[in-house]
């Protein structure tokens, strides 16, 4: 099980899985926004969404949990 | 007719200055972080109010 | 009959008017283009390109010495500096020094990029300008409306006009002219390097930063006092917390008041005569130049201290010490992202990019106490 955390302060933009999905190393997981930029966020592993503890909309902070993959 | 002597010292004083009042800068910054964070850890009760 | 329509004709502005008055209009209408349909740095390319248009319009005598609108608006607001250091007040309110906080290194970065400057004063001079001019032209590197103008109107108020308007036009292009220069001048295993977190601020820590920046940087430059009094004071008041209407106050109405007569006096100083000269495109060219050589020489410095560093930082952040905020910390985001798609940039590089606004200030106090 790995947590994907949030590398910057910013605003989730797009959520692009669902819990359930299968998700491989580098897929695209989460938008965020800061600064009037989007930035990716990618898988850092193969394996199964389990648990997204975010919404589209949410402030998030450095180190946040965004989506929980097993 | 252009004053060369006048142009090589902005030119120094300028690219020097800059450079050592931000460096300067740099350094009490860093040493007053240094002194609230010891200060801070020091405190460790829930009402730290100092500001 | 006839007299009276003559008479009209006459006294119109329409027989004064000069074909350089008709240039200066293309000059305003370009202006009003990209502000509305490119939208590069509308909130000031929108009022230049009006104060453009109406003093190219003869007979108003909008900027008649004692008598014009414009001209009291000009005066008072910018030939007495007034309104850069209230520009400053609004903008200390509105930045989070946090990522400078985090990592006070990053000051350096921003000192490195305004080594640029003092390259293209030198150009300048070489290129025939007077050393007053130069300072003026130099200081369009720094990427820093109301520091340029400020400068501008003490040192070379004939080409305030061209400064300024290079500067925010720059500015709004600064993701096309960084990102070459950063590609030449980093090795691809450089713009690969993460920076990991970004250390934890303490609120003490934000509200210690602008007292202490305040006294050091006013006590070693005191031509510096009018702008990083002002930036910083807005600064302690976002920090605090405790003035909240204040913060508002000066991030938010107040800016806005004040941009809108900037950008229009500014604008207003270009009058054809002043404006159609050669030099002009001269200043234009020097302007790029000033953000190239600011560009390459934060990059430079970042290399240079990673000589000395532990724990080596990106140098691409040095390309943030260029002050245009947010604009050059999104362009080392991006630069850096492409190298590795795990690098996350941005909020390292906002540390160089606040430092640059200071570093920006300094370098135009250290052109003033030697020129001014």
């Amino acid at each position: 099980m790995a947590e994907l955390t949030s590398p910057i302060n910013g605003k989730v933009w797009k959520i692009l899985v669902a819990v359930g999905d299968k998700v491989e190393l580098d897929d695209e997981m989460v938008i965020l926004e800061a600064l009037k930029m989007e930035t990716p966020i990618y898988s850092e592993e193969n394996g199964t969404v389990s648990e997204i503890r975010v919404k589209e909309g949410d402030a998030v902070n450095e180190g946040d949990v965004l989506v929980v993959v097993t | 007719m252009t004053d060369w002597n006048k142009v090589i010292e902005v030119f120094g004083s300028g690219v020097l200055g800059v450079l050592l009042i931000m460096g300067f800068l740099m350094i009490l910054l860093q040493i007053s972080f240094k002194v609230i964070e010891y200060f801070e850890r020091c405190i460790e009760k829930p009402t730290s109010e100092k500001a | 009959m006839f007299r009276i329509l003559e008479d009209l004709v006459l006294s119109s502005g329409l027989v004064n008017l000069t074909p350089g008055n008709l240039v200066m209009w293309l000059v305003a209408f370009t202006l009003f283009y990209l502000a509305i349909k490119k939208q590069y740095e509308p909130l000031l390319l929108l009022p230049i390109g009006f104060g453009i248009l109406i003093v190219n319009l003869p007979l108003t005598f909008l900027m008649e010495p004692e008598q014009g609108l414009v001209w009291f608006f000009y005066h008072y607001g910018i030939e007495k500096d007034i309104i850069p250091p209230l520009v400053f007040l609004g903008l200390g309110a509105m930045i989070d020094f946090g990522p400078l906080i985090a990592n006070p290194k990053t000051l350096l970065l921003g000192a490195g990029a305004q080594v640029g400057l003092y390259v293209t004063f030198f150009a300048a001079i070489l290129l025939g300008f007077d050393l007053k001019e130069a300072a003026s032209i130099g200081i369009i590197g720094g990427a820093d409306g109301p520091t340029t103008i400020y400068l501008g109107s003490k040192l070379a108020p004939h080409m305030l006009g061209a400064t300024a308007v290079s500067a925010y036009a720059y500015m709004a292009l600064v993701p096309i002219i960084q990102p070459p220069i950063m590609r030449l001048l980093t090795t691809e295993a450089e713009r690969k390097i993460e920076m990991g977190k970004i250390r934890p601020v303490s609120r003490l820590q934000k509200i210690v930063f602008p007292i202490i920046t305040a006294m050091i940087v006013m006590l070693l430059a005191p031509p510096s006092a009018p702008l990083i009094s002002m930036l910083m004071m807005g600064n302690l008041f976002k920090e605090s917390g405790v003035v909240e209407r204040l913060t508002n106050a000066s991030s938010n109405e107040l800016i806005n008041i004040v941009t809108i007569f900037q950008g229009l006096a500014v604008g207003a100083t270009m009058t054809a005569a002043v404006f159609l000269n050669p030099k002009v495109l001269l200043v234009f060219c020097l302007g790029l130049f000033a953000f190239c050589v600011s560009t390459a020489s934060g990059l430079l410095m970042a290399k240079f201290m990673n000589l000395f560093l532990k724990v080596k930082i990106n140098p691409l952040i040095g390309a943030a010490g260029v002050s245009a905020v947010p604009m050059a910390a999104r362009c080392v985001h991006k630069v850096g992202s492409e190298a590795n798609r795990r690098n996350y940039l941005l909020m390292h590089a906002m540390g160089p990019n606040v430092a640059g606004v200071i570093g920006t200030v300094v370098a135009a106090a250290i052109f003033l106490k030697n020129l001014g």
